[in-house]
């Protein structure tokens, strides 16, 4: 689909579409999106919001003169015929304004405010969770961070092992080589993240900032510009570790340095790297990714003064490019051109370069890493609202048929009278879609609650994040659109089924015959209704479930009662044994704490944010010339590790004071690991190989749950971090019970050690493995409001339609009670009558709720999607509520006085 | 009513509808969009048509043999609509009509006679 940014209105007015008779669709239908798409685009220079306005205003008007001409035409062009020249020019065009229809519907709502509070109530509540919902897609997904400018030319680069796997970065020579590739890219700018501690004068405390090292033309190719002071020169990101020199962010300079604008030419350490700071980025850019939050840039060429980048190392991938493509030359040029220049640089130099494809794909806000997972999210939270919105339009679909019940004899005097059926339907639907446009008013007001308090939530992640919700332009074009549709297709129904009547027996009272076919409309409706609140309770009922699981799933460590701490002491630029060192001061003082009951440390933590990998051969496939690899995650610990964690060794020993640096290489692996490598054979004394190195396998302990909570058993091999790299790692710290002081005991100890190295994680074990849980807990937690929102629309709209349906009934039941029915039975026609009602939408529901859970599979933790104790529940609870909702009207049908009931004969 | 009944009725005094679509159509063909342009631009205040009422409009006046179909537009998107011979004479005798009605006007000095 071309990128005219028109989608939703597109979608919008083609779903407005089927409303008009198929066979105006079918020959018309393709042109009018064509002209409402020309139409978006003559007002596009109006600005986003005025101009879909106008453009939607246009449609609207549109909609109400031709829409009931075109459904019901007869009686607008039988009166076209008459004399009256001067009205013949509105009724070709409409007949009637619309202005009366409003008035007449406010004047209509003055009366009988209870039912206008209550349908806009709910609309309300509809509207606002989808638009609630849509503000966070906007925000992710949709809009592009502040501060950068035309998008739409910027693409990012990336390389990947081959087409389609996941993209990661690329070293610095490769980035240098890339540059002068020939690839219809007007600039191409480089970026390596790093994050690290900021201090600026004498006194202040360090800060934790996430930065950006990046070529001089990185602000140029984003349009950013800046708030003060000036960006790099090109001189300054040519030779390695000459000019350091920074530009802040605005929050930055706001937060930290008072919004002096003497910051300029002021001095920061970054790192432990002093900088001149040349400039202040412009207000609310963050960078160019969605949701991280830097603070601070460098040039590239700088690098390596605060992170672990090495300019010369093809070994490192640190490095990701952005580009702007030249004016004419397309995106497919772009991708081209780029595989074409990578294989003449592989040609060139066969041994060195690192790169097997670029990936270059379109620039969105949200890195690519994460947009697939967050799509999804948004995707399941939007499914989500988007039935809540389907209940509450189709409750108050309900409440406007009884409604309009009660004003049949209204209408059939209208339509007695001579105005056409086109004409009133118009009236009716005039009269819904000012109730959901005023409800999703409401909506949109609930919306700025819902996300301010949305945006003020700052999960603690590793890295600064920041998240702003607030809704824009788009959001309430959404609003509106949302509204107008579902204020037609909601009222529609009623309003056909409310005109169709039988004038003669409406007149004369009798409600019979189009009452029957209202209270099968209705029934219709409470069969969506409990159809859509099943689906909702399910999926929330299986995420509550599958929570409640992963509280109790056997993780394989015992996280209660163990603090973390990590730092990156690479950031200070220690050698390995200086890191070292640090590590084991830092872990000797801390176990000498009082209620400290052991302590360890590790590179990574299980279900901790990283995760480090590799791949071993699989022994015996040597001998065939088929060699094997089993990928396994990998963790470098010290001894005491499995302890602190109660990891449980099956067999073999720990890791021992004998497993030094440079002695015979030792590894202990887990259960899966043991049993894939070996599965005949006993594990401890064969030995394991890298591919670099080989290892004897002294022990073998429990598995655990490594990345998430719902995984499937993965192979895990330790390595005693004696014999490994120790640049950065994890402090894990057993404590007693109720240890609360010891996140800060903690931070002064390294504070002693080393004054301005930020902690990474300073926080309980739980709370990390927590954050790994968010989404989850998210999803649950908005499908189970929702699903309850859902529960009560439900059952009061089974009660209405009940209720109704009992007076339509007044005669019959009466005749029956006449006839000699006792109380009993006639309350068991009408609770059966409910009860019917949501066994279909029980059985329509179920089978579309089990595909919903199907879909939500993987982030249930191996519960079965069909979970029998979420489908039995649900099943009691539905039939609750139908006996609830029904009881009420059969009592009432039992007290029919079977005289009244005969009189009206 | 039968279409043919209707057919041989004598479409004038045509709504205004009709003959702002009719008078864009007298320079040649257009397609709907351009119809709705057209009019905007003929009249004042503007008449803002929307798709819906262009073709309706277009419907009705084909069934009255005023306009036809005349196959796609170059870019294949949408198609172009012409106005038939009776179309044109409908056209006509409507403007004759509107012209003795202004000169009736300004012989009433109801408007100035030069604007």
């Amino acid at each position: 689909m071309e990128r005219s940014g028109f989608g939703i209105s597109l979608l919008a007015y083609r779903l407005l579409l089927f409303f008009y008779p198929r066979a105006f669709r079918a020959r018309f239908g393709h042109q009018m999106c064509e002209d409402f798409r020309d139409l978006l685009l003559a007002n596009r220079s109006r600005g986003f919001l005025r101009g879909r306005l106008l453009a939607w205003g246009l449609v609207a008007r549109d909609t109400a003169r031709s829409l009931p001409r075109e459904r019901f035409g007869s009686g607008s062009r039988r009166r076209s015929n008459g004399k009256d020249g001067g009205n013949r020019a509105r009724k070709l065009l409409g007949g009637g304004s619309i202005a009366q229809d409003v008035g007449y519907a406010f004047r209509l709502w003055r009366k009988s405010p209870g039912f206008f509070v209550v349908a806009a109530l709910t609309v309300a509540l509809g509207i606002g969770a989808t638009t609630t919902i849509f503000s966070v897609a906007n925000a992710l997904l949709i809009t592009t961070p502040t501060g950068v400018r035309n998008p739409d030319g910027l693409v990012n680069v990336f390389k990947a092992r081959q087409a389609g796997s996941e993209p990661g970065m690329f070293s610095y020579p490769t980035f240098s080589e890339l540059r002068e590739f020939e690839t219809g890219l007007s600039e191409v700018g480089g970026l390596s993240l790093f994050t690290g501690s900021l201090s600026a004068g004498l006194d202040a405390e360090p800060e934790r900032v996430a930065g950006l090292a990046v070529s001089a033309n990185y602000f140029r190719i984003l349009g950013t510009r800046p708030h003060l002071g000036r960006f790099f020169a090109p001189e300054e990101d040519v030779s390695p570790n000459t000019h350091p020199v920074a530009v802040v962010s605005h929050r930055q300079w706001q937060r930290r340095f008072g919004s002096d604008s003497a910051i300029v030419g002021a001095t920061i350490n970054i790192n432990r790297t002093a900088f001149t700071v040349i400039g202040v980025a412009e207000e609310g850019f963050q960078g160019h990714f969605t949701g991280y939050e830097f603070g601070v840039w460098v040039p590239l060429a700088m690098g390596e003064a605060v992170s672990s980048l090495r300019l010369e190392s093809r070994r490192q991938s640190e490095v990701a490019a952005i580009g702007r493509i030249a004016p004419d030359v397309t995106f497919g040029q772009v991708a081209a051109a780029f595989a074409v220049a990578t294989e003449q640089q592989r040609q060139r130099q066969p041994e060195e370069f690192e790169v097997d494809v670029f990936v270059v794909s379109p620039y969105a806000g949200m890195i690519e890493f994460a947009r697939k997972p967050v799509t999804l999210f948004v995707v399941l939270l939007f499914s989500i609202s988007g039935v809540v919105l389907l209940i509450a339009c189709v409750n108050v679909a309900g409440m406007l048929l009884a409604r309009g019940s009660s004003r049949t004899r209204e209408i059939s005097v209208r339509l007695a009278v001579g105005a056409g059926r086109g004409r009133v339907i118009r009236q009716l639907l005039t009269e819904s879609v000012l109730l959901f446009l005023l409800g999703g008013g409401l909506g949109a007001a609930f919306t700025i609650w819902a996300t301010d308090i949305l945006s003020s939530l700052r999960p603690p992640f590793p890295i600064p994040i920041f998240l702003e919700f607030t809704p824009d332009v788009r959001v309430f074009v959404f609003a509106v659109v949302v509204a107008f549709l579902t204020g037609v297709v909601f009222g529609l129904a009623p309003a056909l089924q409310t005109t169709r009547t039988d004038l003669i027996s409406s007149l004369k009272d009798d409600g019979g015959k189009s009452g029957n076919r209202r209270s099968r409309l209705s029934g219709v409706l409470v069969v969506t209704q409990v159809t859509g609140s099943v689906v909702l309770l399910v999926v929330a009922g299986v995420f509550l479930r599958a929570l409640a699981q992963a509280d109790s799933v056997d993780l394989g460590f015992e996280p209660a009662n163990v603090h973390v701490y990590s730092v990156d002491v690479s950031l200070h630029n220690y050698s390995d044994e200086e890191s070292r060192a640090f590590f084991q001061t830092f872990h000797d003082r801390v176990s000498s704490l009082p209620g400290v009951e052991s302590a360890a440390i590790a590179w990574t933590l299980p279900l901790g944010f990283d995760y480090i990998g590799t791949a071993f051969q699989i022994p015996g496939g040597e001998s065939t010339g088929n060699e094997e690899y089993l990928s396994a995650a990998l963790n470098a610990v010290t001894p005491g590790y499995f302890e602190c964690l109660r990891i449980e060794f099956l067999s073999g020993r720990n890791f021992n004071s004998g497993d030094e640096s440079g002695t015979h290489r030792v590894a202990i692996l887990n259960e899966t690991a043991a049993t894939l490598l070996w599965p005949n054979a006993n594990p401890i004394g064969q030995s394991l190989s890298d591919g670099n190195d080989s290892y004897e396998v002294v022990g073998v302990v429990r598995d655990g749950k490594y990345r998430t909570v719902g995984e499937v058993p993965r192979p895990m091999v330790y390595w005693p971090r004696s014999q490994r790299s120790a640049s950065s790692g994890y402090l894990v710290i057993r404590t007693d019970p109720g240890r609360e002081s010891i996140a800060r005991e903690v931070a002064e100890i390294a504070r002693t050690l080393d004054p301005d190295l930020p902690a990474q994680t300073n926080a309980p074990y739980a709370q990390v493995i927590g954050l790994s849980l968010l989404p989850n807990r998210a999803a649950a937690i908005s499908a189970a409001a929702f699903g309850l929102l859902g529960i009560v629309l439900a059952s009061v709209g089974l009660y209405g339609v009940l209720s109704y349906s009992v007076s339509v009934r007044t005669r019959e039941i009466g005749v029956r009670i006449a006839l000699g029915a006792d109380h009993g039975s006639v309350r068991r026609i009408v609770l059966a009558d409910g009860l019917k009602l949501v066994s279909i939408g029980l059985g329509v529901g179920l089978p579309v709720a089990l595909g919903a859970a199907i879909l939500v599979r993987s982030m249930l933790y191996g519960l079965s999607p069909a979970d029998p104790v979420t489908f039995g529940g649900i099943i009691v609870l539905f039939v609750c509520v139908g006996l609830v909702a029904s009881y009420l009207p059969a009592r009432r049908a039992t007290k029919t006085d079977p005289i009244e009931a005969l009189r009206s004969e | 009513m039968s279409a043919k009944r209707r057919e041989e009725e004598d479409p004038t005094p045509l709504t205004p509808a009709v003959f702002h679509v009719l008078l864009a159509l007298a320079d040649g063909e257009l397609h709907g969009y351009a119809i709705m342009r057209s009019v905007e631009e003929a009249t004042t205040p503007g008449i803002k048509m929307g798709p819906g009422t262009i073709y309706g409009s277009l419907q009705r006046m084909e069934e009255a043999g005023l306009v036809e179909d005349r196959g796609a537009a170059d870019d294949g998107r949408r198609r172009l609509y012409g106005i038939t011979e009776r179309g044109r004479l409908a056209l006509e005798a409507e403007s004759a009509r509107l012209a003795r009605l202004s000169d009736l006007v300004r012989e009433k000095g109801l408007v100035p006679r030069e604007v």
